[in-house]
């Protein structure tokens, strides 16, 4: 049971949802959206992993004085303060989670991607080298489409803008899209093999 | 060193101090370049925009705090469009956020229309997790598949909106804000294609690229794209927002990026053919 | 305290702001501190919102208030996955995750054909010769060639021959063109989030400008 058990719960789980996707016996609806709802419910009460791992690596560090302890305390602090307070509060929308939210969490988030700006611009301008053709064409489209999106570029030529959205609508929709084709039939050829039992990485090392 | 060694080494906080301050600057004072609107933005606009009076729309805020600057604005933007047409909105999504984004817009725009009230013009369900198996529930038991319970704990029974938006074939439109996934491929696959409801969506920059081919296939009708999009977007609703405002900025900041990496590439074309020294 | 917009909630985003912004100029101890109170954040927030969306509703509503006491056991599963931290039973929160991901592969199986393979190829079908319309007739070329070739660039049980060799090499300038134009919106992308923040700073906290 411990290797099977998963194995063939993972394949009669997804087994109920394919049949009922191709016959539409009543029985076979009413179960599907049962098991529907029990998987919403089921992934949702997973959420404390995430919390309880930090949890382990922050609080050894704290415990054994390792160097940055103080920020793990921190951290803790951070993460429990918020967790008791939106708990005692009562609901997310509460007017003081809220102002939580807005202070402290949506500030903090925006900034951190927003340091990528600068990372992307020094980036660009140390790696970005004609060194071959592919690279100058890689070059020339991802120039003509930054130029051409942004009002400087139609205020320098106005052609910039049909040129940009002519790369956007088929050169870049060709690759995208053989792209999607083949990586979504990698997908499908996944998720059969996680039905049928092939794929096991997701269990373990040891299955 | 010769100049052309060096414009290929500048030193990384130059080009940081070069970018904060031209961004400054020109927050400070605008030029105030002329916005173009793109077919994929009126293709967006008009998909709201032929939608009946009084119909529902369903607003996805598939995104989090790090793409507001992106995506909030069109979202504020979309909802004065909906309220100006007498839509009502059923707001939520399957990010994390989407609970409070959704309330940040409302928070917004309600300003604008102190008539809208909330349960009747609008409701926000917030986050529910379960990304494609959410949005299957829903087609065919949405208050069974968002368990009854708006972002702020009150229950559907004393919304009268929710009493009339059972299922997603309720709704007449779906608009989604995204920046990855879970997003619109799950619409996609689960509600928009089976059932042909018109789907808009707007979506960060990055995002652009991949969900384009399905701008062309027919699979979304409009699409706004990053923030350039929402400019446009305020544009045609005719209140300026912080996207418009954000446009001069930007178009500077890809000058200064697109002129670094063009003296970067002089620089290595000419340090290429010169002759190496013999010794 | 709590009111939006009020100068204390201001100044504390702006000085958090400051400090996570302050590592592009070099690593400092702000700034870790900031880093470390987000991720605390992060994680806090993340709890809270999945109790009061899904949890305490599944309980106190659809379990007590409506008897749907089946839901017992899905919350069951679920809770199984916390068994791995407990190595003799810690085989049971496989169980937890073999049936989430094997229930979303099945909707992968399912649902995936229609909106991300059938639809898209219907959509790659372009008319190859638009009268009157040179520029539409290439374009449309461009799309269809350049989808197929993408495609075979991808083959790689074959060797690079002939007709194979060619459409690679089409496929692979083609997806030159396609990255480079996700160069230039990652770009977009990025410097907006940026300009979002200043706008912020120089707005809302420094009042310079309009907000």
């Amino acid at each position: 049971m411990r290797r099977e058990g998963p194995i063939i719960l993972a394949g009669m789980a997804g087994l109920v949802s394919i049949i009922s996707c191709f016959f539409g016996a009543p029985g076979f609806k009413v179960v599907k959206d049962e098991l529907d709802q029990w998987f919403l419910i089921a992934t949702n009460f997973m959420v404390l992993v995430g919390l309880i791992n930090l949890t382990m690596i922050h609080w050894k560090r704290v415990s054994q004085k390792r160097a940055g302890w103080g920020y793990s305390v921190a951290l803790l602090v951070a993460a429990y303060f918020f967790i008791v307070h939106g708990l005692v509060r009562g609901s997310v929308g509460d007017v003081q989670y809220k102002w939580m939210y807005n202070t402290f969490f949506a500030p903090m988030s925006g900034t951190m991607f927003s340091l990528l700006a600068f990372y992307i611009a020094s980036a660009a301008y140390r790696a970005f080298r004609i060194r071959t053709a592919e690279a100058t064409l890689l070059l020339v489209s991802a120039v003509l489409v930054m130029i051409g999106r942004v009002p400087i570029g139609s205020a320098i030529w106005d052609k910039f803008p049909s040129i940009a959205s002519w790369i956007m609508d088929y050169p870049n929709n060709a690759g995208i899209r053989g792209i999607q084709l083949g990586a979504t039939v990698g997908g499908m050829a996944t998720a059969l093999r996680i039905l049928t039992g092939i794929e096991r990485g997701h269990l373990g090392s040891d299955v | 060193m010769t100049f052309w060694d060096k414009a290929q080494n500048v030193d990384r906080r130059v080009i940081y101090t070069l970018l904060i301050a031209i961004l400054a600057y020109i927050l400070i004072k605008p030029i105030g370049l002329p916005i173009l609107i793109t077919k994929e933005t009126k293709a967006a606009y008009d998909n709201l925009d032929k939608v009946p009076a009084g119909s529902i729309v369903w607003f996805s805020a598939d995104y989090g705090a790090t793409s507001i600057p992106e995506l909030l604005p069109a979202q504020i933007a979309t909802m004065r469009h909906a309220f100006k047409k007498n839509l009502r909105v059923v707001a939520g999504g399957m990010w994390n956020e989407a609970g409070n984004l959704a309330d940040m817009v409302w928070q917004e725009v309600k300003k604008d229309f102190p008539d809208k009230k909330y349960g009747i013009d609008f409701v926000n369900v917030g986050y529910k997790p379960g990304g494609a198996v959410l949005l299957e529930r829903m087609v065919n038991d949405a208050h069974q598949a968002l368990l009854g319970v708006d972002f702020y704990g009150t229950n559907f029974a004393e919304l009268p909106l929710m009493s009339e938006f059972k299922t997603f074939r309720d709704v007449k439109l779906i608009f989604e804000f995204t920046a990855g996934t879970p997003g619109e491929q799950d619409y996609m696959k689960m509600v928009t294609d089976p059932l042909r409801i018109p789907f808009s969506a707007a979506c960060t920059a990055v995002s652009t690229p991949g969900i384009k081919p399905f701008v062309q296939s027919g699979q979304m009708q409009g699409l706004l794209m990053g923030m350039a999009g929402a400019a446009e977007y305020e544009l045609l609703v005719g209140k300026p927002g912080t996207a418009i405002v954000s446009m001069d900025a930007q178009s500077a900041a890809h000058l200064l990026i697109i002129l670094f990496i063009l003296l970067g590439n002089v620089g290595y074309v000419i340090t290429r053919k010169r002759p190496s020294a013999r010794v | 305290m709590f009111v939006e917009g009020s100068a204390i909630q201001i100044w504390i985003s702006a000085l958090l702001t400051l400090a996570i912004l302050s590592v592009v100029y070099k690593d400092n101890p702000f700034y870790r501190f900031a880093e470390h109170v987000f991720v605390g954040c992060s994680m806090g927030y993340n709890v809270v919102v999945s109790w009061y969306s899904y949890g305490q509703p599944a309980i106190t509503k659809s379990i007590m208030k409506e008897g749907k006491w089946l839901y017992i056991i899905p919350i069951l599963l679920g809770m199984l996955v916390y068994t791995r931290y407990f190595k003799p039973i810690a085989w049971l929160s496989r169980y937890s995750i073999a049936f989430s991901i094997g229930y979303g592969s099945a909707y992968v199986l399912t649902r995936d054909t229609r909106s991300l393979i059938l639809l898209p190829i219907v959509g790659t079908f372009k008319p190859l010769l638009v009268s009157g319309d040179i520029w539409q007739t290439f374009s449309n070329w461009v799309l269809v060639l350049g989808v197929v070739c993408t495609l075979v660039y991808f083959f790689f049980t074959t060797g690079r021959k002939g007709a194979l060799g060619v459409g690679a090499n089409i496929g692979k300038w083609v997806m030159m063109v396609a990255l480079g134009s996700a160069f230039g919106n990652t770009v977009m992308a990025r410097v907006s989030l940026f300009v979002g923040r200043l706008q912020f700073l120089l707005g809302k906290w420094l009042h310079v400008i309009k907000a």
